[in-house]
């Protein structure tokens, strides 16, 4: 592995894998919707963008601004899609999880 | 979908406080969730709520965003330039700072002083509806039943007090014994009247039974140290008091610092034409002083008019009031705030004087001027040093507006700088500046929130004041020739010279009103008083003597240089009350003169010459029915030869004239000799024991030490329980000087600082003018100019400033200085040479420093100023 830091928060993961599942279609409620449909959790919007701005200047995410329509109050959008960087992140921390997980005695897991 | 907008206000928040790059997609997706919702009231609801949630430092404009939006990225600039300008001139700067930080610092103790003054009172609460009561339009005492009277008789009055104070008391608490000042008596309104804080005790009972007394704080902490002070026992003066009540210690800023009130329940006497004590009344809101003073004077004409009419003679006084038409009869209030400054004859405590409040600001302003004339002189004198620099930034896209800019924040660093030192100086010179003006500053005054205010204000309004010509000047350079190299020379020379002869002026005026209010000071000391005071001791408290006196003084004499004793009333130079007599010859007439009680020997002691007659004799037993007069009131008398006349204090008490004395002055030079009267003392006449309040001796003695402490030996035996006190009369003439002296001394240090700072602005435009005429002076020495002409060249034009200076200086301080002597009755001329003099003292310094900078450019080798170029 390398020495690169792969740090995320709980949220932060989360938020990274959706925008991962969006592909070209995240942007700030969407990312919100999503995670309510996905997991059935409640983020604030607010969070949201926080989290995502985060991300951003993690080098995770990268962002650039849509196109103009009449909804919204006529505000763009901020797609945001994962990176090269984002996408490694997301598989660390995946293997990492899967590692632990395989360690992980089966009596306790209560397999049996 | 809905087409209600969300809350506007929110949006316009949103729009002033979060940055500008993330503002669209915060509220796209506010738009979208509002636009989601069915209920317009739970759509903006929700939309408030996640607005709300976007109020994070994360999305917060922050000082880079403003950056962009204000200058503050130039003026970190300009201040960058500033202080680089500032180290790479120091000595420029240094001159500049330094004439701003002491001109500053003395504002700053000027400012501190003048808040001051103008305080006194006006914490108390309701301070607008509390008078002072006096009789006449001047009287500063009244008599003792007028605050109950008032009280009573008129609605108008909320409560009325009587107050007699402040004295020096004997305290005695146990075994402990010792004299307390700021001693005062009232009755149980007076802390109605001045409502003040109470840590013991209830006002309403405070001072409602004969023996209560009120201790402030601090006393109450020096009488019982450590202990609850209630109702513990203090004898004052021999009486016996309890402790009911302790209060905060009044503040500084009052006409009336007492250290404790004791009751005084009972009015001493109910005539109401002696008037003895202080009455204070605090009226009902909305009570006009003009509508107070007529109810009070319907009050004079109800109660002292018969006493009046039946003391002299008249059939009603009505009658008596058409025989002296310019008198006003009646009682006048004065509001207790203004009697600091506008009548300080009738405060308890330090005396303020309005006068001096306003010299003492035009001063301040002065020396502040001066001290802006020197920037303003020395910034547009340099700025052809400058030029390149503003040549370069209008290039490079500067408008004017913004080299002004530029310019200010320069002055108000420079300010600021001073401001700093000024702090530092005033701080450091506060001890001096109390001896000046006989006030108690602290460091904490200094950094008073208000004086911190004028301090904010002073910055500025200095930094403006010396900035802006400057700027304006400067920032109209053209670009074209300050980078092209050609010289250009900033403002006006003639505005230079206004400004120098303008410092000139008031450098002129405040040496010339130093040097005569020193003459007049010191003329005054030198007067001819008539009367011999050199070694003449009073002794204080004589009254404690008692019939002890004869003994006393029989005992003084046998100690070896003590020549003469005898006992008096009132000493020469101290507070003397005026008796009403009348003649009762044919045309009934009345006098007031100064009223004193003497024994024979007072004329020995004093050196008191007779005109005519003779002066007492102890062995004469009618001479208590004597009195002795002095020329003015004989004058007034107006009698051939007053010698067997009679005058009357009515109800049978006559006395015959027995003597008329040279004039003496026993009171103040400013004033001329008043009528003075002499009565023989003894303990049962008008005065009682109060006849001998001090004994007074002629010493002579080549060891005055020890003859004094002989004299308190003798005291301590013969009074063991009233400590000894005593004064040389010379010290009591000296002291009613002290006003002057302060006067006369805050007046030199502040013109001797004003003369300072001109010259250090003199100093730095003469080495300015110099570096620019430098091979204007080589080429003329080429030429076959000499030093001595060279030298005269440039007196020449600094001479002129000095006399158009002077001129206007001189026609000043003439002015106002002869107004000021009037109040003098022993004055000085206004000599042609005291006006001079100052204008010779500044042009000789004024010679001093230009010649000294212009002799090393005179004597240069004018080769080294030519060879470049």
């Amino acid at each position: 592995m390398k020495t690169e830091s792969y740090q995320l928060g709980e949220l932060e993961e989360l938020v990274l894998m959706i925008v991962a599942i969006l592909q070209e279609n995240a942007y700030g409620v969407k990312v919100m919707d999503e995670i309510d449909q996905q997991v059935n959790r409640k983020v604030n919007i607010s969070a949201v963008h926080t989290v995502l701005d985060r991300l951003e200047k993690k080098g995770f995410v990268s962002s650039y601004m849509g196109g103009a329509s009449s909804e919204r109050g006529g505000r763009r959008k901020r797609i945001f899609k994962v990176t090269d960087s984002g996408s490694k992140a997301i598989q660390y921390v995946h293997q990492m999880r899967n590692g632990l997980f395989d360690k992980i005695p089966k009596t306790i897991l209560g397999f049996q | 979908m809905n087409k209600k907008n969300p809350p506007r206000r929110v949006l316009n928040l949103l729009q002033i406080f979060c940055k500008e790059n993330y503002l669209e997609q915060i509220e796209g997706d506010l738009f979208e969730l509002f636009d989601r919702e069915r209920s317009i009231k739970k759509a903006q609801w929700k939309f408030r709520i996640n607005a709300l949630g976007f109020l994070r430092p994360r999305y917060l404009k922050g000082v880079d965003d403003f950056e962009q939006l204000t200058p503050i990225a130039m003026i970190k600039n300009y201040l960058k330039i500033a202080i680089r300008t500032l180290l790479k001139q120091k000595s420029y700067a240094g001159i500049n700072i330094a004439g701003l930080a002491i001109g500053l610092a003395s504002c700053l103790l000027i400012v501190m002083y003048i808040t001051h003054e103008r305080s006194y009172d006006k914490f108390y609460p309701d301070v607008e509806r509390i008078y002072r009561v006096g009789v006449g339009e001047r009287g500063a005492y009244s008599p003792p039943m007028l605050a109950k009277t008032m009280e009573q008789e008129y609605s108008q009055i909320e409560v009325a007090t009587r107050i007699s104070g402040l004295w020096e008391t004997l305290f005695k608490i146990g075994d402990r014994s010792f004299m307390q000042s700021g001693a005062g008596f009232g009755d149980e309104n007076t802390f109605k009247v001045f409502q003040t804080e109470f840590i013991y005790g209830d006002p309403e009972t405070a001072l409602t039974e004969p023996d209560n007394i009120v201790l402030t704080e601090s006393l109450a902490k020096k009488c019982f140290p450590g202990e609850l002070p209630m109702n513990k026992t203090i004898e004052v003066d021999g009486e016996v008091y309890q402790v009911t009540a302790v209060v905060k210690d009044p503040p500084k800023n009052t006409h009336f610092p007492y250290q404790f009130i004791a009751a005084s329940l009972e009015p001493g006497h109910n005539n109401w034409t002696g008037n003895s004590v202080w009455t204070y009344a605090k009226t009902q809101i909305g009570v006009k002083q003009e509508e107070v003073n007529l109810k009070l004077q319907e009050l004079y004409y109800k109660y002292a008019g018969p006493e009046i009419i039946n003391f002299s003679g008249h059939s009603s006084f009505e009658e008596f009031m058409a025989e002296n038409p310019n008198r006003y009869y009646g009682f006048t209030v004065h509001p207790v705030s203004s009697i600091h400054l506008h009548m300080p004859r009738l405060s308890m405590g330090p005396r303020g004087d309005y006068k001096n409040v306003i010299i003492f600001s035009v001063i301040a302003i002065f020396i502040l001027l001066i001290a802006c004339v020197n920037y303003i002189n020395m910034a547009t004198a340099r700025s052809a040093v400058r030029s390149k620099e503003v040549g370069i930034r209008k290039a490079m896209g500067s408008h004017r507006k913004n080299i002004i800019v530029q310019f200010l924040v320069e002055s108000m660093v420079i300010t600021l700088i001073a401001v700093l030192i000024a702090l530092l100086i005033s701080g450091a010179s506060i001890d001096y500046f109390n001896q000046l003006t006989g006030r108690q500053f602290t460091i904490d005054d200094l950094f008073s929130a208000t004086n911190l205010l004028s301090i904010a204000l002073l910055l500025v309004a200095v930094g403006l004041l010396a900035g802006v010509y400057p700027a304006y000047i400067i920032s109209g350079f053209s670009p074209l020739k300050a980078l092209r190299g050609q010289m250009q020379q900033a403002g006006k020379k003639s505005l230079r010279s206004w400004l120098v002869s303008f410092q000139f002026a008031i450098s002129i005026f405040l040496v010339a009103a130093t040097v005569v209010i020193y003459q007049q000071v010191t003329y005054m000391q030198s007067q001819e008083l008539g009367v011999n005071i050199d070694q003449t001791l009073a002794i204080g408290n004589g009254t404690e003597l008692g019939d002890k006196y004869e003994l006393f003084k029989a005992e003084l004499e046998k100690i070896s240089g003590v020549q003469q004793v005898a006992k008096m009333s009132n000493i020469p130079f101290s507070f003397v009350g005026d008796w009403n007599y009348t003649i009762p010859e044919d045309n009934k007439r009345e006098v007031g003169p100064s009223n004193v009680f003497v024994v024979d020997g007072a004329e020995k002691v004093l050196d008191i010459e007779m005109i005519s007659g003779r002066f007492f004799d102890n062995n004469r037993v009618t001479d208590t029915a004597a009195v002795v007069i002095n020329e003015a009131l004989a004058k007034e008398l107006g009698f051939n030869d007053p010698i067997g006349k009679v005058l009357s204090r009515g109800s049978g008490l006559d006395f015959t004239i027995i003597g008329v004395m040279k004039n003496f002055n026993y009171a103040s030079l400013k004033r001329e000799i008043g009528p003075l009267i002499y009565r023989y003392g003894n303990k049962h006449g008008e005065m009682g024991m109060w006849h001998q309040r001090y004994v007074i001796a002629k010493v002579n003695s080549s060891d005055i030490l020890k003859t004094l402490d002989e004299i308190e030996d003798l005291w301590n035996e013969h009074v063991p329980n009233y400590p000894f006190d005593s004064e040389f009369l010379n010290d009591t003439f000296q002291r009613q000087y002290e006003g002057e002296r302060k006067f006369g001394k805050v007046f030199t240090t502040f013109s001797l600082l004003a003369v300072f700072i001109a010259f250090l602005g003199l100093f730095a435009l003469t080495t300015f003018v110099l570096q620019k005429r430098v091979k204007e002076i080589a080429v003329r020495k080429v030429l076959g100019a000499t030093v001595p002409s060279l030298l005269r060249l440039m007196l020449k034009d600094f001479t002129r400033l000095v006399v158009i200076g002077g001129f206007v200086g001189v026609s000043v301080a003439f002015y106002w200085l002869e107004q000021w002597l009037q109040e003098y009755n022993y004055r000085i001329e206004l000599a042609w040479y005291l006006l001079a003099i100052p204008v010779i003292l500044v042009l000789i310094l004024t010679w001093i420093v230009v010649s000294l900078k212009s002799y090393k450019a005179a004597i240069a080798n004018p080769s080294n100023a030519l060879k470049e170029e």
